[in-house]
């Protein structure tokens, strides 16, 4: 008894989705098949009634109010660059506050020394200002082991990126509700 | 009189001015319309819109399956195309990335919003009441009409990016957010139920 082709296959077949040697053995079937052929042909007659397909006319011109609304938005791509010079700026608030930190931390969690030779690298100052020292009476740290706070710092991370999400996604809707 | 001269002379020569602008952005292609656009250039999207709104309706009519909607759909779809801009590949044609839009807009619309437009009869024949539309329908189209609009709105979907739109199933899949296995089921599907409807409306 002859197995005929799936309709899955006819499918594939009628959008060139086959690879060379399926397709090879679909044409094999075909010419043999007439009623594979004639699924096949119906197939085709559905695709072809969208060809004949003839557009309308819109009723209305939308350019006038599409562009009432597109004039009160921003150029396309300047908020997406706007966000990132935002994002930049975090992030390199994020490394500086690390950066004047570290030394503060290191002792405090491993009770590690930064090496003298990096030390000077700290207690750089600029002419008009200067960073406040850290007494280490005024930085209490937990007694958390170095997992504790990689975890920690994990979720504050987390925390930010969705903050900077639902902060994006608010301006977002609340652009598009205001039109 | 004189009055009326020096009044109507600036806005005479602004209107002229205006129409200048409007056919030298005609004549540009879509990419160029769309690189000003980008350079801050809002009358070169007005281009745009001008340009395609007729497609894009015609994309969002066939799924929405309602005339009134598949204008508010447009509308939005050129706004969302709009803010969306600067993802657009400048190397590739327009048309197909507004219809993915317009496709994902009208579906969206026809699932969230309106439930109801699926028992809406007003495309599955056509206007009674508009001649000229009823002249322009043929009896074929007609019945590939009311076929289509018996499909669900997500296979409607399937089928307009696939078969009025040529997209590849990738394609489609990513302007639908879909698996690529969901994508032929729907499509595969969406054929055989058509192919049925059509049958039967011999």
């Amino acid at each position: 008894m002859k197995t005929h082709l799936d309709f899955t296959t006819l499918n594939l077949y009628l959008d060139d989705a086959l690879d060379a040697t399926a397709r090879a053995r679909v044409d094999a079937h075909l010419a043999q098949c007439d009623a594979c052929r004639a699924e096949l042909n119906a197939l085709h007659q559905v695709a072809d009634t969208f060809a004949a397909w003839r557009s309308e006319p819109i009723p209305r011109d939308v350019s006038a109010p599409v562009m009432a609304r597109v004039r009160q938005r921003p150029v396309p791509g300047s908020r997406a660059r706007w966000g990132v010079a935002a994002l930049g700026a975090q992030v390199a608030l994020i490394i500086l506050l690390v950066a004047w930190a570290l030394p503060q931390l290191l002792r405090a969690l491993t009770g590690v020394n930064l090496p003298p030779a990096l030390l000077p690298a700290w207690n750089w100052k600029l002419p008009m200002f200067s960073l406040p020292a850290l007494p280490g009476a005024s930085f209490p740290l937990p007694a958390l082991s170095l997992w504790m706070w990689g975890a920690l710092l994990a979720g504050a991370v987390i925390l930010w990126l969705i903050g900077n999400r639902l902060v994006w996604r608010t301006l977002a809707n609340k652009r598009e509700a205001l039109q | 009189m004189r009055e009326t001269l020096t009044f109507a002379a600036p806005r005479l020569a602004w209107r002229a001015s205006l129409a200048r602008r409007m056919d030298a952005l005609n004549k540009l292609a879509d990419a160029e319309l769309v690189a000003r656009t980008l350079q801050g250039n809002r009358d070169a999207f007005g281009e745009m819109v001008r340009r395609h709104q007729t497609f894009a309706y015609n994309v969002a009519l066939r799924v929405v399956g309602n005339r009134a909607d598949a204008l508010d759909v447009t509308q939005d779809a050129f706004v969302r195309a709009y803010d969306a801009l600067a993802s657009f590949d400048a190397t590739r044609p327009f048309a197909p990335w507004l219809s993915a839009i317009v496709t994902n807009l009208a579906l969206n619309f026809v699932q969230r919003k309106r439930p109801a437009l699926e028992l809406q009869a007003e495309l599955r024949a056509p206007s009674r009441a508009d001649p000229a539309q009823r002249a322009l329908d043929s009896e074929q189209q007609a019945r590939v009409r009311a076929a289509l609009h018996e499909l669900s709105p997500q296979w409607r979907a399937v089928i307009e990016l696939r078969h009025f739109q040529e997209m590849s199933y990738d394609e489609i899949a990513a302007a639908l957010e879909l698996p690529i296995s969901d994508v032929k089921s729907h499509l595969f599907r969406a054929r055989q139920k058509l192919k049925q409807l059509l049958e039967a409306s011999e």
